[in-house]
């Protein structure tokens, strides 16, 4: 017999103190009242010479006392709320201890447990599994059970206990907004759920998952005393595991997009790749409307393979896209929607404003006026004012004041200007190359044949690009923070060279361009849903609110110094404010999880099999064996009352 | 004239205007009921010189000739003289128990007692007749001396509001010294509960002997009669102090009650045996119900 309610030391503690009280009671009873009345004789009349405090009248009330005390006793008991194990105590044999167990009951809510089948998502199934668990478990009352729920990481959702209403409870609170949109992070909460286990009498986990995740090795599955429910099952499934957008690399207004779609079935599908574009959408149902559609592409995917491509020249306005890949035919059904979509955010791209202060030079001409996100303005050294309104100034081979901020493309530079000019270099030739400098990038710089270079000191600070053998400057960047001016130089004259005749010439260009407006740092890095994220943050103020998809429940930001730490289990557009500034700052968070588009199970664990269940005896009155506890008292009670009657009054 | 100036007596509980007033009813009614009886007078069986007629004797020599019923000499020959009734006032003594039995609890009973003694003690008066009021108790208290006319109820009054109870029913010795002293023979009202350690049959045998005509109203409480106690207790005789250990059962009280039955039933057989009136009252009821009764049975005004 177990005790639900008190336990045996708070019960003797109890009845210690209260029997002590009622012995009081009764040695203070034990004190004949003394009555006054009118004439004596009358009672002697009637009492004969029987002596009241004969024996059998102390036994009397002993015995009322010991009476009282086993009333007491039964209250006490009751109190305890015992178990009697579904036994009820009426078995002539005596029932089996039940044997102490702890149950630790793991619920996948990953992306995954989404998928439906036969108009459930695995995610109710789980649940039902779950339930199914807990009426096993509570049958033996040593055998207490703790839920938690296991996404990205781990999360208790009740205590143990043996209490069928609690797990209930946890039950109900399991992803009430179903699967988030975050991989199975098991391998992150291996180490969390052995110390939960550690140490606990007849401990065993039981994971109710569809197990797309990687496997866990043998040794922490013996370890856990793993066992597993499988909810998963097969199905068709289509995933979008890489998303990329870039400005195009010729420097256009267009963007470049790279993407990878799994295709976790057997057979080859034909799948179609939509993209939408909404400049205020956080959300997939934002995005995806009739009128926000950007293009569309059909996609063949091989079986159980991932395919790949890029989409060249695609245009859109504004920063937010949204990538969305479906089976249009009837016949195929996509299992999970969760890794149907991508988000993606790219700097939007504007127009440079350029200005040409040059003699002439055709070569230049045409590199700046076949690009189409540069607008240029090509004037004469007198004409030179400054550089304001103009995003860059190219100056080339004349003389004129660059003393004002700005960025400055200088070629062939002149000795009045800000750099120090030694002399003239003759057919210099090319020596050494910094291949890893954004300025070079894809560029392979070899047959220059530079007839003449300008000899320039280069000041600390200065980063050589491209040299002579000699080390002689012929490329080379400067930034002046104290003045806000930074430079492009190229010290020679192209038109003396052979370089405007490299095919490549243009993309050098660019390169320069790309150096000032540093876009190659807009290049979208994936933001995963369930991971911490440590973003550095552009906002003034400390107090950080964000908003993102209206799915989204669990948005947890914070400002640490010059980063905000975001954490969120929903995928989409998330935008973040600060209490000073009027700007704000956005980041894109997706799921691109090869583990939960294959939704097939991982696994091979052992099964879960039920214990034996206890037959309980059926009877309310037995399973709270209090009431006839407090029955009893209450029968003893009106023994005594009816009884000893007089005692009331005395 | 009213026949109590109420509004110049002072304020008290026992005898207050409430109580006043109903004495006023009692006297009117009283005298209703008695109509046509004799009030104010009495007739004594002592033969004197009344003017009803009362019996015959022989002549005797010294008898006064005019009493000499010629009439009967002329018949019968011989000489016969009349006798008439003396006519006397009435002599009430009224003898209040004070003993501690009587102020038991919340002294309910001695206070009913003494408005019984007043209330009598102004019928009395009312009627021209005299009244003594003797207490007994264990403490020797003076008797209130026999008066006459309404205006002595004031000292009836007065004396019955100095009465304290206190010590044991004392009765045997009370009546033997009240036998022993001068008194005018009378009527010997007893008020009490005759919860008297040493019996009552001799005190009344006594006043008997000495020709009184003892009026014996036995004075109850149902309190008393079914007492509210049960359980393990210490009964104390709140005279004597005697004590005894008890457990009183249901039983027991039943049994308790039969006893203090049989014990009223003794004194009123006794009385009855002896021809002695005899009243017995729980004092629950209104001492002025009791009254118009003592007064229907008669015995008491006559």
């Amino acid at each position: 017999m177990t005790f639900a309610g008190l336990s045996a030391t708070q019960m003797m503690t109890l009845f210690g103190s209260l029997a002590g009280g009622m012995l009081l009671l009764y040695l203070l009873k034990l004190r004949r009242r003394r009555v006054r009345v009118p004439f004596g004789p009358l009672w002697s009349r009637v009492v004969e010479e029987k002596r009241s405090t004969s024996l059998f009248s102390s036994f009397k009330r002993f015995f009322s006392f010991l009476m009282q005390l086993v009333i007491l006793a039964c209250v006490v008991l009751a109190l305890g709320d015992p178990q009697l194990g579904g036994f009820a105590g009426c078995s002539s044999e005596k029932p089996p201890e039940m044997p102490q167990r702890h149950t630790l009951i793991i619920l996948d809510a990953s992306a995954s447990m989404g998928a439906t089948s036969e108009n459930q998502t695995r995610l109710e199934k789980a649940r039902e599994k779950a339930r199914e668990v807990i009426e096993n478990i509570t049958t033996n009352p040593n055998h207490r059970a703790m839920v938690v729920q296991l996404d990205q990481r781990l999360s208790p959702l009740s205590l143990w206990t043996n209490d069928p209403k609690k797990l209930e409870d946890a039950l109900e609170a399991y992803a009430p907004q179903g699967a988030v949109d975050t991989p199975t992070g098991m391998s992150e909460v291996l180490d969390q759920l052995q110390s939960m286990v550690q140490g606990r009498d007849g401990a065993q986990t039981i994971l109710i998952s569809d197990q797309a995740f990687n496997p866990i090795d043998d040794q922490r599955v013996q370890a856990l005393n793993m066992r597993s429910i499988d909810v998963g099952g097969d199905g068709t499934n289509i995933g979008i595991e890489t998303f990329n957008v870039r400005p195009s690399i010729d420097d256009s207004l267009s963007y470049t997009i790279f993407y990878g779609i799994q295709n976790e079935s057997d057979k080859s599908l034909k799948a179609q790749l939509t993209l939408y574009a909404n400049e205020e959408g956080r959300g997939a149902e934002d995005f995806m409307k009739d009128e926000y559609i950007i293009s569309s592409y059909p996609i063949d995917l091989a079986p159980n393979n991932r395919t790949t491509g890029i989409l060249n020249e695609v245009h859109f306005p504004g920063s937010r896209i949204l990538a969305h890949i479906e089976l249009p035919e009837a016949n195929e059904n996509d299992v999970l929607k969760a890794d149907n979509v991508a988000f993606a955010l790219v700097p939007e791209r504007r127009k440079l404003q350029v200005q040409l202060v040059s003699p002439g030079n055709l070569f230049l001409h045409a590199s700046l006026f076949v690009r189409e996100n540069i607008n240029f303005e090509e004037i004469s050294a007198p004409d030179f004012t400054g550089t304001n309104g103009y995003d860059v100034t190219i100056v080339d081979g004349v003389s004129v004041d660059m003393s004002q901020p700005g960025t400055y493309f200088v070629l062939n530079p002149q000795a009045e200007g800000p750099f120090d000019v030694n002399g003239i270099i003759s057919e210099p030739s090319l020596g050494k190359v910094q291949k890893t400098h954004p300025l070079v990038r894809r560029l392979n710089l070899v047959d220059l044949n530079i007839l003449e270079s300008t000899d320039i000191k280069t000041k600390k600070g200065d980063t050589i690009v491209a040299a002579t053998k000699d080390g002689k400057p012929l490329i080379f960047t400067r930034d002046e923070p104290s003045t806000q001016r930074r430079f492009v130089v190229f010290a020679f004259d192209i038109r003396k060279s052979l370089l405007p005749f490299n095919y490549a010439f243009p993309l050098l260009v660019v390169n320069v361009f790309n150096h000032f407006f540093e876009e190659e740092a807009a290049l979208l890095k994936p933001s995963r849903a369930g991971v911490e994220l440590s973003i550095p943050s552009t906002l003034s103020g400390t107090d950080v609110s964000v908003v993102g998809p209206t799915n989204a429940q669990q948005v947890l930001a914070r400002r640490i110094g010059n980063r905000v730490h975001l954490y969120t289990d929903r995928i989409g557009i998330y935008e973040m404010h600060t209490d000073k500034s009027e700007d704000s700052q956005t980041i894109a968070i997706n799921l691109m999880s090869p583990q939960e588009t294959n939704i097939g199970s991982n696994g091979g664990y052992p099964g879960w099999e039920p214990d034996a269940v206890v037959e309980r005896v059926e009877n309310p009155w037995l399973e709270e064996f209090w009431r006839i506890l407090i029955l009893a008292g209450l029968f003893f009670f009106s023994i005594e009352w009816f009884t000893y009657h007089r005692r009331i009054t005395v | 004239m009213g026949l109590l100036n109420l509004k110049n007596r002072k304020h008290d509980d026992l005898f207050d205007e409430a109580f006043m007033a109903k004495l006023e009813y009692l006297d009117i009614v009283s005298k209703k009921a008695f109509s046509g009886s004799s009030r104010g007078e009495r007739r004594s069986k002592k033969l004197g010189s009344g003017l009803e007629f009362a019996d015959h004797r022989r002549y005797s020599p010294g008898d006064d000739f005019k009493h000499i019923d010629w009439n009967v000499y002329a018949r019968m020959g011989k000489l016969l003289v009349r006798l008439f009734e003396e006519e006397e006032d009435l002599y009430v003594y009224i003898m209040v128990d004070t003993s501690e039995s009587m102020a038991v609890g919340d002294s309910e009973k001695f206070n009913y007692a003494r408005k019984l003694a007043a209330a009598l003690s102004y019928i009395t008066l009312s009627n021209m007749d005299r009244v003594s009021i003797i207490p007994f108790g264990e403490t020797a208290t003076s008797p209130l001396l026999p008066s006459r006319g309404k205006a002595q109820i004031f000292r009836v009054f007065d004396f019955l509001r100095g009465l304290k109870p206190s010590g044991k029913t004392e009765l045997h010795t009370s009546v033997k010294s009240f036998v022993h002293q001068k008194h005018r023979r009378g009527l010997v009202v007893l008020l009490s509960d005759f919860y008297a350690p040493e019996g009552y049959e001799e005190a009344l045998n006594l006043l008997r002997y000495h020709r009184y005509e003892p009026f014996v109203l036995q004075l109850t409480d149902e309190r008393e009669m079914d007492p509210n106690v049960m359980g393990d207790l210490v009964i104390v005789d709140c005279e004597t102090g005697q004590q005894r250990e008890i457990t009183i059962t249901p039983r027991l009280l039943d049994k308790y009650r039969a006893a203090f039955q049989e014990f009223c039933q003794e004194v009123e057989a006794f009385c009855s045996e002896r021809h002695l009136s005899y009243f017995r009252t729980p004092i629950q009821t209104p001492f002025d119900d009791l009254i118009l009764r003592i007064f229907r049975a008669g015995g008491f005004l006559r």
